[in-house]
C-alpha cells in the first residue's frame, strides 16, 4: 500500500482513538447521570462517525460492529432504553473492542483472528439482547440480563408491528448509463422474498424539456418480507451501491428508525408517511404515535392547537423540528472544525525560533541602551513587548488542559475498583489547569501508577471503612493547580493513610534505614519511592509488586519536578507532584556573582533584601539569617559554585520560595528581569546539582539557570547540619 | 430497435410502439412520444408489440403521463404486452397510469 494510504490510515486511527475516548467519557458520565442526553448524543455521534470512516476504508468488521452499537445507542437516545450499569458495561467493552479492531486494521490488511471475531459476536449478541432483538439463530441467552427483561419489554412498546423489512432506495442519476437496471435489481430482490408493497417515486423527474431519458430519476419504498439476513439483502444492491442511497430497516424495528427515515428522505414528509402506511411498513396508529413522540420530545415545539386537526400539518411541524435538529448538529460540526491539527514537531520548531527571537531581541535591547539612542531604545522595547506576546501565545499553543488526561482515569478507577470489589468514585478538580503538552504526556503514566496505588492500597476494604465510621464509598481525587510557576498535581485518597511503622519496619528489614536512625514522617514516606519497596502483604495484579513508585519518582524528576507525600493515619494520603509549567522558556531574574551571571526563575523569587554589613558578618558563621523574625537559611552562590570571588561591595539576598519553603541566595548584583530560553545542558553537565540549564544573554555570555528546589534543599540541610559545619558543595 | 407509428382517429392520437423500450431507444421514444403529445388532446399508446421494457423505457412512459397530466390531456396505455405488464407490475405503476385494462396483481 502506498504512503498516502498509510497516512490516511494513521489519521483514521488517530481520529478513532479520539472518538473512542469521547465515547468512553460520555459513557462514564452517563453512568453517573443516566439522564444526560448530551452524553448519549456524544456517544452516539462517536459510534456513528467511526462507522462512517471505517466504511470509507472498507473495514467491514468495524462497520458491522459499530452499526449494532449505534442502533442500540439510537434506542437509548430516543429514550426507549433505560441506561443501566449493565448497558454501560457492555458499551464500554464494545468501545474497547472497536479500538482493538481499529488498531488491527490499521496495521493488517487481513481480517482479525477467529477469536477476535468471536469476541465481537459475543458483544453483538449482548447488544442485541438489550435491544430485545434476540436473533432466532442464537438461542444462547447466557448473557441475558434477566433482571432487566421486564423493563425492556415494557420500554419497547413502540416497536413497529410489521415483520417486513423496509427498504428505501434512491437511485443516482447515472445508474442507467452505468449499465445497471433498477428493474432487474428489484426483480432479483423479489426472488429472495415477497415484495409486500412497493411505491415508485419520481419526484425528481423534471419537466419534459429537461428530462434526460438516460438519467434515472426513480426511487422506491419497498416493504419486503423475507427470511434473508441483512447482508443478503444488502448484497442485492451490491452492484449499484455507489449509485444509490440504500436504507434498510429490519423487521420489528424501533419506530424511531422510521422517523429518521422520513426525515432523511428528500420527499415531502407527509407523503412519505402515507407511503409507509400504504406499503404496510407502519400502521396509521404507529405513525401517529411516532409523530406524537417526536413532538413530545421537543418541548420547544409551538403549541399544537388547531393544527392537530389534520395529520398533515402535524407532520410539517415534525419537519420543522427535524430541520432545527439538522441545523443544530451542523453547527456542532462547524465548531469542531475550528481546530487545526498541527504536527507537534512544527510546533516545537516554532517555539525554538521564538526562543532565538527572544535572545536576539534581548541583544538588540542591550545594544540600543549602550548607544543611548532614545528612539532606538523605544522601538526596540516595542519589539520586545511584541516578541514577549508572541512567546506567550506560542507557548500557549502547547498548553493543554489537564482535565482530558484526568478524565481518562475515570475508566481506570471504574474498572480497577470493580475488580477489587471496592466502591470508589473519582473526583476531578482543577481540570482546566493548563500545562505543556509534553509534560501532560509524560505525566500520564506516573499518574496511572499513583491512581492504581490509591485504589489498591489507599482505600481500605468496605468493612474496614464502615468499621471506622467512614462512608463505604471511597473517593480518589485528582487535583491540579498552579503554584509559583509550577503546576501541582495531587492524587488524594480518603483511605487509611500510610502506615509509618510498617514502612519503617520494612525499610529496616531491607537495610534501607539503619536500625537506630530517627526519621521524620516526610523521610519515612519518601521511602515508598525506593526501588522494589512494597509494604503490601499481598501482591495483587494491580499493584504491590514494588515496581512503580520508584518509576513514578524517576519520571517526575526527569521532568524537573518533585514529589511529596502527605498522609494522615485513618484519613488518607495525598501525593503531590510538582512540575514546571513549561520546558522551553521561563521568565527569569538575572543576578550577578563575580563575573558570572545566573538566572533564577522569576516565579520563585519572593523578594530581594540588602544584606547589611552586620548581617553579613553574622552570616559568616551561621548558614541562616534573621529575616523579620523568621529563620531563613541561605546559600552563598560564590561559595556554592566555588568561584569565591566577590565584588567586595554591597551584597544582596534573593529570597526564593519553592513548595512552601523559603531560602536565600546571596549574590553580588541584581540585574533584573530577563526572558530566558532554556538551553538544555550537554550530557556531561547533567549530573551537576543546583543547575537546571543554561541560557544565552543578550551580550552573548552564557548564564546558568539555577535549580532552586535543589538549592533550597541544600541550604536547608546545610542549616540542619550546621553543627557539623562546612559548606555544602 | 423501436418504431413509433401513429395515426389520428377522431381527435385521439393512436400511438403504436413496436419493438424494444430500452435505454438504447429512450431518446427516440421520448422525442417521439412527446412531440406527438404536443399535437393532440388525447393519446392512446398501444403496447401490444412492445417486446422488451427496462427502467429507462418505463421512465419515458411516466414522463409522458406526467406531461399529459400537467397539460390536462388524457393519456392511456392499452393492450399491454407481457413485457410491459411485468414492468408496470413490478414497479406498481398501474395505479399511476390509471388504465383499467390491467388488473392490480399485487397489493399496493
Amino acid at each position: 500500500m502506498n504512503a498516502e494510504m498509510e497516512q490516511a490510515k494513521q489519521l483514521f486511527k488517530q481520529e478513532c482513538d479520539e472518538l473512542l475516548q469521547e465515547m468512553e467519557e460520555g459513557l462514564l458520565q452517563l453512568e453517573d447521570n443516566p439522564q444526560d442526553m448530551d452524553s448519549v448524543g456524544a456517544v452516539f455521534r462517536a459510534a456513528h462517525t467511526i462507522k462512517g470512516s471505517s466504511g470509507i476504508f472498507g473495514f467491514d468488521d468495524i462497520v458491522a460492529f459499530a452499526h449494532v452499537a449505534e442502533n442500540l445507542l439510537d434506542l437509548v437516545r430516543a429514550g426507549e432504553l433505560p441506561v443501566t450499569g449493565e448497558l454501560i458495561a457492555v458499551l464500554l467493552e464494545s468501545g474497547d473492542y472497536l479500538g482493538e479492531l481499529v488498531a488491527h486494521f490499521v496495521v493488517n490488511d487481513e481480517r482479525p483472528d477467529e477469536a477476535v471475531i468471536e469476541v465481537g459476536q459475543g458483544l453483538i449478541k449482548q447488544l442485541n439482547t438489550f435491544m430485545g432483538r434476540e436473533e432466532a439463530s442464537s438461542p444462547d441467552t447466557r448473557s441475558m440480563p434477566v433482571e432487566h427483561e421486564g423493563t425492556i419489554t415494557a420500554e419497547l412498546g413502540s416497536l413497529v408491528e410489521t415483520d417486513n423489512w423496509h427498504i428505501s432506495l434512491r437511485f443516482g442519476p447515472d445508474v442507467l448509463r452505468n449499465g445497471m437496471d433498477p428493474l432487474s435489481i428489484i426483480q432479483y430482490l423479489a426472488t429472495l422474498g415477497e415484495l409486500v408493497g412497493l411505491t415508485t417515486l419520481f419526484d425528481e423527474m423534471p419537466e419534459a424539456a429537461e428530462m434526460d431519458p438516460e438519467t434515472c430519476y426513480l426511487g422506491f419504498e419497498i416493504a419486503f418480507h423475507s427470511d434473508a439476513d441483512k447482508e443478503a439483502i444488502e448484497n442485492v444492491f451490491e452492484f449499484v451501491r455507489n449509485d444509490c442511497q440504500l436504507r434498510l430497516i429490519p423487521p420489528h424495528s424501533n419506530i424511531s428508525h422510521y422517523i429518521e427515515l422520513i426525515q432523511a428522505l428528500p420527499e415531502d414528509d407527509m407523503r412519505l408517511g402515507e407511503i409507509l402506511i400504504k406499503s404496510k411498513a407502519l400502521t396509521e396508529r404507529e405513525l401517529q404515535d411516532a409523530l406524537a413522540q417526536q413532538s413530545k420530545q421537543e418541548a420547544s415545539a409551538p403549541p399544537i392547537g388547531e393544527l392537530l386537526v389534520n395529520e398533515g400539518v402535524v407532520n410539517e411541524k415534525v419537519v420543522a423540528v427535524a430541520v432545527d435538529k439538522q441545523a443544530d448538529t451542523r453547527s456542532k460540526k462547524l465548531s469542531k472544525t475550528h481546530s487545526v491539527r498541527v504536527d507537534a514537531n512544527k510546533l516545537d520548531q516554532l517555539i525554538n525560533l521564538v526562543g532565538e527571537l527572544v535572545i536576539a531581541g534581548a541583544r538588540s535591547y542591550l545594544l540600543a541602551q549602550r548607544n543611548g539612542d532614545d528612539d532606538l531604545v523605544e522601538t526596540v522595547s516595542d519589539t520586545s513587548r511584541l516578541v514577549e506576546e508572541i512567546r506567550d501565545s506560542a507557548l500557549r499553543l502547547r498548553m493543554v488542559q489537564i482535565g482530558e488526561t484526568f478524565n481518562r482515569f475515570r475508566r481506570v478507577v471504574r474498572d480497577v475498583s470493580k475488580e477489587m470489589g471496592k466502591d470508589i468514585k473519582l473526583m476531578v478538580e482543577g481540570g482546566d489547569t493548563e500545562l505543556d503538552k509534553t509534560v501532560v504526556e509524560k505525566i500520564s503514566d506516573p499518574l496511572m501508577h499513583l491512581v492504581r496505588n490509591a485504589i489498591d492500597h489507599g482505600i481500605e476494604p468496605e468493612e474496614t471503612r464502615l468499621a471506622n465510621g467512614k462512608s463505604s464509598l471511597g473517593v480518589v481525587t485528582l487535583n491540579a493547580y498552579h503554584d509559583s510557576g509550577s503546576i501541582v498535581i495531587e492524587v488524594r485518597d480518603d483511605g487509611g493513610g500510610l502506615n509509618r511503622d510498617k514502612i519503617l519496619a520494612k525499610a529496616k528489614d531491607r537495610g534501607l534505614v539503619a536500625a537506630n536512625q530517627n526519621l521524620t514522617d516526610q523521610e519515612v514516606y519518601r521511602l515508598i519511592f525506593e526501588a522494589g519497596f512494597s509494604t503490601a502483604d499481598q501482591v495483587t495484579n494491580i499493584s504491590g509488586r514494588g515496581v512503580g513508585m520508584d518509576v513514578v519518582r524517576r519520571n517526575v524528576e526527569a521532568l524537573r519536578g518533585s514529589i511529596t507525600v502527605a498522609s494522615e493515619q485513618g484519613l488518607g494520603t495525598t501525593i503531590r507532584i510538582r512540575l514546571p509549567l513549561t520546558l522551553a522558556i521561563i521568565d527569569g531574574f538575572l543576578v550577578g556573582v563575580g563575573d558570572a551571571s545566573y538566572v533564577v526563575p522569576l516565579d520563585m523569587v519572593v523578594e530581594c533584601v540588602e544584606l547589611s554589613e552586620h548581617e553579613n558578618d553574622g552570616a559568616l558563621t551561621h548558614q541562616f539569617i534573621n529575616l523579620r523574625g523568621e529563620v531563613l537559611p541561605f546559600v552563598r552562590l560564590n561559595e556554592m559554585f566555588a568561584d569565591g570571588s566577590t565584588d567586595g561591595g554591597q551584597q544582596n539576598l534573593v529570597v526564593v520560595q519553592y513548595a512552601g519553603q523559603k531560602a536565600g541566595l546571596v549574590v553580588d548584583r541584581l540585574l533584573g528581569e530577563f526572558q530566558t530560553v532554556i538551553k538544555p545542558l550537554g550530557k556531561i553537565f547533567q549530573s551537576l546539582r543546583g543547575i537546571s540549564g543554561a541560557t544565552i544573554l543578550g551580550s552573548g555570555d552564557v548564564a546558568v539557570i539555577l535549580d532552586v528546589p535543589n538549592l533550597i534543599q541544600q541550604s536547608i540541610s546545610a542549616e540542619i547540619h550546621e553543627n557539623v559545619g562546612g559548606v555544602v558543595h | 430497435m423501436v418504431e413509433i407509428k401513429s395515426e389520428n382517429q377522431a381527435g385521439v392520437c393512436q400511438v403504436h410502439i413496436v419493438g424494444d423500450m430500452t435505454i438504447y431507444e429512450a431518446d427516440k421514444l421520448k422525442e417521439g412520444l412527446l412531440s406527438k403529445l404536443d399535437d393532440c388532446q388525447e393519446m392512446e399508446i398501444n403496447l401490444s408489440d412492445v417486446s422488451e421494457v427496462d427502467t429507462a423505457g418505463v421512465q419515458v412512459l411516466m414522463l409522458a403521463k406526467q406531461e399529459a397530466q400537467r397539460s390536462a390531456k388524457a393519456l392511456r396505455l392499452v393492450s399491454h404486452s407481457e413485457a410491459a405488464m411485468t414492468v408496470l407490475d413490478t414497479f406498481c405503476l398501474t395505479r399511476f397510469f390509471g388504465d383499467p385494462i390491467v388488473l392490480e396483481a399485487k397489493a399496493t
